[in-house]
């Protein structure tokens, strides 16, 4: 009987703790899944509008055309031919609810109260600031109700003379986006639901095989991850794509139906007039998109214009033999069609009957055009996937690891903050903290200059102040956080600083003060301060205990992680939701990362600390810190001795950690953009070109990670990591070097300007590659210098990246002083300059060597410091 | 015995209002036709479009014969106007349209300034007056404008532009002229300074010559080497406005253009006109390296027949819009400026002035930039010949192989 309850009892045991492997599961699956979906859902509606809207645009840009020559032909704004055109046009169109010609004087027919106002040239995010995102017509596919409306102006010979007045249709934006991601939405509900319980079923079977359990885990989370992105991208792509083609077909529809006059008024295209190949070349230069127009009769060419670049392309034969397979019979009745020299599949064809006459319109687009349209769209959301794979990515390890700390504590048999947890386990539970809590803040990276120049306009304040304020909060509080580090628990330090971190944010969305938003941001400089530093010290004690682990880089590897998708997380968010809710999100996951410290870390038992070894431990409390607080400036000059002596902290420090710094802030943040505007790039692309210098640094830090085994020492690879900056900026000035000797202008040739552009963006990424190397390596060089076994490497690393962030500062104005001419242009020429001198520098750290006085004055130093701590 | 009713009538104001249309019906009329014809044309019918006309109050008629019904001047107020007025008190300025004779032209620009100004919302009175020629009764009508608070006068032809150029040209109430020759040909506005500085703004029936060789040699022509320019040596106001600037222009001109002229004396055609032409002819190897300009005489423009015949391959051009009508009795096409557009153009630069938007002194002289063009395809001299695309598209009127109107005044015509 007893037996049967005990098995009743397991059984009911491990029912529950598998029914709450699949909860746990399926809420972090739910979470990462819903992130993906959420940034799916963004990014269509931030490009796919755009296209509709220029495809309604360009509709209405038509008729307007044909109505002004009208105008100025002499026929008045009444004439009431335009409104039947006006009908014709939203009777054709799937977007266009009404369309009516409005003259100064008559009255809008329908209600317009309702519809929003929009013009063709709104910007992509500025149109989803006035869209609604329609979530709940996502997953109940309700009638959209938002409409909008666009006013053109009609003119004649002397001026304005009325407006064209479009009503969209009722969720015209919203409308199909809303049917792709409803589909996905009940693909993405069943995966949640579903995949956590075949990974249970499936470590059913694998019992005994924890490595086995933890891949197929990790596999079927990831590959069902990834299945949702792939069908996001195939839907968009879909999406787009029919946007693109529609545009072009509303060109050749428009030339089929300007040329169809000649043959409604008893005249013959061919016999009557000159002049039609000008006319397909001006459609051809209307966008860029087109490759080649041609004008048919009875199938054989007779009027073509080609894009420079396809000259090659254009058919020689001039006769279009067999019938084009795409076209409906209806097409293909009109337009007989070609098997030209090349293949017909390398374009995408608009072929439309000119009127009731033998002529035909074949518009051509080539599909890599297409492609490359669809391409720049959803690049976008590629970068948001990656961002949203690695936050994903940090969900799982944090279940996994929350598990194998419940897991320990049951086998410890104690509560689970009583029960103490390995190092590496340690690492994988500090890991989303340090990845949240920078996160939080740089989600905001994206907008908040944008967003302060707009709150500081009148101000007396500049908004580099605000900046600056952050900086100087940062740099300030990092030596007294490092002393802190030393003399309390890191995880006091960290819940400390979240809320710091938090409320500054909180208070962001609640003011718009400019002297408020400096405090602010000072706030959140020291919030962030000592958020670094407690989680530096964390990870370097992990390291200590655990000399597999490498602290420093997963600091390195969290903080880009953590720059590269706040930044992209933010900037999709903040069109949708404003700045106060961005600021706010940053403020809750703030709030989550406190709960997440108070209940899940443990603060690591550091042997090596001074203070807790001291014997003033048994003093009271007040006197204690009263004694503490009093030694601190003599322990100040006695370690800045002591660091200023020690020849490898200095040299790490001049040559390495200061030109380092100094390149991030003052290369990568402040020129690389203002030379990639030069370059005529829109910021959107500059944005992620710079991408790649924290994906390059993301390669290298989480491969020395992975294959710590194989890699060098310290000092060697922060001589690679210093010789490829130089490589790097080498590789960014070489052709505008070559192109400025050769005085070749920027807007020389595509084919140049793409050249260019690749070198430049592989120096970006062989830049971001080299800091890599240089990052976390170097924090792990300077906590193994004689010097560090004296003054403790927590301190000497905290000393340290004190004094590198004077870089940080310094970095702007260097470069300014360098790269920047007298007409405040940019010198490209001298990224070889100062690449090669980073290559000396690196050179002259590995070739300088501390001398026999050095080591004197730092065994001095070491002597006199022992001294201290004894006293 | 009707002659001392309307006197009666003319003493008697209340009674005169009643018996105007029987008293000055062609005037009123001809300017009530001009209107409609804009409307059906244009096919709109607008529900504030209709008018009254009546004759002038007496204060207007200053020693008229009120027998001579053509002398009498009237006075159009549309009928929006007198709603607006039982509702508001408003005053509102009369505009007067001062034009030297009898001409239809005259009539589709007046009526053309008039339906401008109602469709631009400026609803007013318009007093209109043809002094057929005795510049003492325009003389008094102007003083009796400055009396009443005439808000702007309209002269509309070159004569009445002339005369307000020389006696009125630092008068009180704002001119401004339309269906007249260009004033920089004719010395009323220096073309170094480009405005008037003073009270009457200039607006010109020709197009600049510019864009009539460019119109010529760069859309339609590409091999032009000749163009033959044909006018009657009598008409004056034609050598200076269109002969002399096309030959000062073509002296200079990089297109690498000969100007040649046939000088017409009419009363001996086949000598100075046809001979010529033939000569012309001879010499030209395609249909396209000459051109004849026909100059815009009316004499001259009579004879267009033999000169369709004496053509032969070469195409006949004007730059005078009316001159390509319906049937064979039509140059190939024109390049120019219409009677309308340039009323409209003239009507823009009152409303302007009206609204304080202008001032007469600083606004340029007003130049149609894009010209109106009408094609006559049966007068296309040779099968080789075609015409532009853009030409086509842009022509406010197109008459096809049969003559027939194919497209009037920008309109498809429906059969």
């Amino acid at each position: 009987m007893a037996k049967a309850k005990g098995i009743a009892m397991k059984t009911w045991l491990d029912f529950s703790t598998t029914v709450k492997n699949i909860i746990s599961l399926q809420l972090v699956m739910g979470l990462s899944i819903g992130l993906l979906f959420f940034i799916g859902v963004g990014e269509s509606y931030r490009v796919a509008p755009s296209l509709i809207l220029t495809n309604v645009c360009n509709q209405g840009g038509l008729l307007k055309e044909a109505i002004n020559n009208s105008l100025k032909l002499g026929l008045p704004i009444e004439f009431p031919g335009f409104q039947t055109r006006a009908a014709t046009l939203y009777l054709q169109s799937d977007y266009i609810d009404y369309a009516e010609v409005l003259t100064d004087k008559n009255q809008i027919t329908r209600d317009d109260k309702s519809k929003q106002v929009l013009t063709c040239n709104i910007a992509g995010e500025s149109l989803l600031e006035i869209i609604e995102i329609d979530w709940l017509g996502i997953l109940l596919q309700r009638e959209p109700k938002q409409a909008f409306e666009i006013q053109l102006l009609l003119e004649d010979k002397f001026g304005p003379v009325g407006r064209l007045r479009i009503v969209t249709e009722q969720g015209v934006f919203s409308q199909d986006i809303n049917q792709i991601f409803s589909e996905i939405f009940i693909v993405s509900l069943l995966e949640v639901l579903l995949v956590p319980i075949l990974v249970s079923r499936i470590q059913g079977y694998l019992g005994k095989y924890q490595r086995c359990q933890s891949i197929i885990q990790k596999g079927l989370y990831h590959g069902a991850f990834v299945l949702v992105a792939l069908i996001i991208i195939d839907h968009q792509i879909a999406l787009y794509a029919e946007q693109i083609k529609s545009q072009s077909h509303s060109l050749a529809k428009n030339l089929a139906e300007r040329l169809s006059v000649s043959d409604q008024l008893g005249f013959d295209l061919q016999e009557d007039f000159t002049g039609l190949e000008r006319l397909l070349h001006a459609y051809r230069a209307e966008s860029q998109d087109i490759s080649h127009v041609y004008l048919l009769h009875h199938g054989k060419v007779i009027g073509s214009a080609t894009s420079s670049q396809y000259q090659s392309y254009t058919t020689t034969e001039k006769t279009f033999a067999s019938p084009f397979q795409f076209l409906t019979p209806e097409q293909n009745a009109a337009c007989v069609s070609f098997k030209s020299s090349h293949d017909q599949g390398d374009f995408m064809m608009s072929c439309l009957r000119v009127g009731g006459s033998p002529y035909q319109v074949l518009v051509q687009t080539p599909w890599n055009t297409v492609y490359g349209k669809i391409w720049r769209s959803s690049r976008n959301f590629f970068m948001l996937f990656i961002a949203s794979a690695l936050i994903s990515n940090i969900f799982l390890n944090a279940l996994v690891s929350i598990r194998s700390r419940i897991a320990k504590a049951e086998k410890c048999n104690s509560p689970v903050l009583d029960c103490d947890v390995e190092p590496l386990l340690a690492m994988q539970l500090v890991k989303p903290i340090l990845a949240l809590g920078i996160l939080m803040d740089a989600l905001n990276i994206a907008f908040l200059p944008a967003y302060l120049e707009t709150l500081f306009f009148r101000s007396d304040w500049s908004v580099s102040s605000v900046f600056v304020a952050y900086f100087i909060g940062f740099a300030v509080v990092l030596i007294p956080a490092g002393r802190w580090a030393e003399s309390n628990n890191l995880k006091l330090m960290m819940w400390v600083s979240l809320c710091i971190s938090a409320s500054s944010l909180f208070g962001m969305a609640a003011t718009q003060s400019p002297v408020f938003i400096l405090v602010l941001r000072v706030l959140a400089g020291i919030g962030q301060g000592i958020f670094f530093i407690s989680m530096q010290s964390y990870l370097i004690e992990i390291e200590r205990q655990n000399p597999g682990v490498s602290g420093p880089r997963q600091l390195v590897i969290g903080f880009n992680v953590s720059t590269v998708s706040g930044a992209a997380i933010g900037a999709l968010l903040m069109p949708m939701l404003g700045e106060a809710m961005v600021f706010i999100s940053g403020g809750v996951i703030g709030l989550v990362c406190v709960l997440y410290t108070l209940l899940v870390i443990q603060d690591l038992t550091q042997s090596w600390s001074p203070i807790r070894r001291s014997p003033t431990r048994k003093l009271p409390r007040i006197q204690r810190i009263q004694r503490y607080l009093a030694e601190q400036p003599k322990k100040l000059r006695s370690h800045l001795s002591c660091l200023f002596t020690d020849i490898e902290f200095s040299k790490t420090l001049f040559f390495i950690g200061l030109p380092t710094k100094a390149l991030y802030t003052g290369l990568l943040i402040f020129i690389m953009p203002i030379f990639l505007k030069s370059l005529n790039l829109n910021t959107e692309l500059i944005g992620q070109i710079l991408v790649f210098y924290y994906f390059g640094v993301l390669l290298t830090t989480s491969l020395g990670a992975k294959f710590k085994q194989w890699a060098w020492p310290p000092r060697i690879l922060i001589l690679a990591g210093a010789l490829g900056s130089g490589v790097g900026l080498i590789l960014i000035g070489v052709s505008e070097w070559v192109l400025a000797y050769y005085n070749v202008p920027v807007s020389q040739g595509e084919s140049l300007h793409n050249w260019r552009l690749a070198l430049v963006t592989i120096g970006i990424l062989v830049l971001g590659l080299a800091h890599g190397c240089i990052h976390a390596p170097v924090v792990s060089h300077v906590t193994q210098i004689s010097l560090a076994k004296v003054i403790g490497p927590a301190t000497t690393a905290t000393y340290y990246r004190f004094f590198e962030r004077i870089g940080h500062a310094f970095g702007p104005s260097l470069a300014a002083v360098l790269f920047i001419d007298l007409n405040g242009k940019t010198q490209p020429q001298q990224f070889l300059m100062v690449g090669l001198s980073l290559m000396l520098m690196g050179l002259a750290f590995m070739l300088i060597r501390p001398i026999s006085w050095s080591r004197k004055g730092a065994a001095q130093g070491l002597k006199q410091s022992t001294r201290e701590k004894h006293s | 015995m009707s002659r001392y009713f309307y006197l009666l009538c003319l003493i008697l104001p209340c009674c005169a209002a009643a018996n105007v249309n029987v008293i000055d019906v062609t005037f009123c009329e001809r300017i009530q036709n001009a209107l409609s014809l804009l409307e059906s044309e244009n096919s709109v019918q607008r529900v504030d479009s209709s008018y009254t006309c009546e004759v002038a109050p007496r204060s207007w008629l200053f020693g008229l014969r009120p027998d001579d019904a053509f002398s009498m001047p009237i006075i159009i107020k549309p009928k929006a106007l007198l709603n607006k007025r039982k509702a508001s008190s408003e005053n509102v300025k009369p505009v007067l349209l001062l034009s030297p004779k009898w001409s239809d032209a005259y009539d589709e620009a007046s009526a053309t300034i008039i339906d401008q100004f109602t469709n631009k919302g400026l609803l007013r009175e318009y007093i209109l007056f043809n002094y057929q020629g005795q510049e003492s009764q325009a003389d008094n009508m102007i003083k009796q404008a400055e009396r009443s608070g005439v808000e702007l006068i309209f002269s509309v032809g070159s004569a009445v532009t002339e005369y307000m150029t020389q006696t009125y040209s630092d008068g009180s109430i704002p001119v401004v002229t339309a269906c007249s020759k260009d004033p920089y040909s004719i010395g009323q506005v220096d073309p170094a300074i480009g405005m008037s500085q003073n009270n009457i703004a200039y607006t010109s029936l020709n197009i600049s010559v510019e864009t009539q060789v460019s119109y010529l040699k760069e859309q339609f022509l590409y091999h032009l080497k000749k163009i033959v320019v044909i006018y009657d040596q009598a008409n004056t106001s034609s050598i200076i406005t269109q002969v002399k600037p096309l030959e000062n222009y073509l002296k200079n001109d990089e297109f690498g253009i000969e100007l040649d002229k046939i000088k017409v004396d009419l009363t001996r055609v086949e000598e100075t006109l046809y001979q010529p032409m033939e000569r012309v002819v001879d010499l030209s190897k395609d249909s396209g390296d000459t051109v004849f300009l026909i100059t815009g005489s009316t004499e001259l423009f009579n004879l267009i027949g033999y000169v369709n015949y004496f053509a032969g391959h070469v195409p006949i051009l004007s730059v005078t819009p009316s001159h390509v009508n319906e049937g064979d009795k039509s140059v190939f096409v024109s390049i120019g400026v219409s009677f309308r557009t340039n009323a409209k153009l003239a009507a823009d630069y009152g409303a302007r002035i009206i609204q304080g938007l202008a001032k007469t002194e600083t606004l340029p002289v007003g130049v149609v930039s894009m010209p109106d063009i009408s094609i006559n395809f049966l007068r296309k001299p040779s099968y080789q010949l075609k015409v532009p695309f853009s030409f086509f598209e842009d022509s406010s009127f197109i008459y096809n192989y049969h003559g027939e109107a194919v497209r009037r005044n920008g309109a498809t015509v429906v059969r």
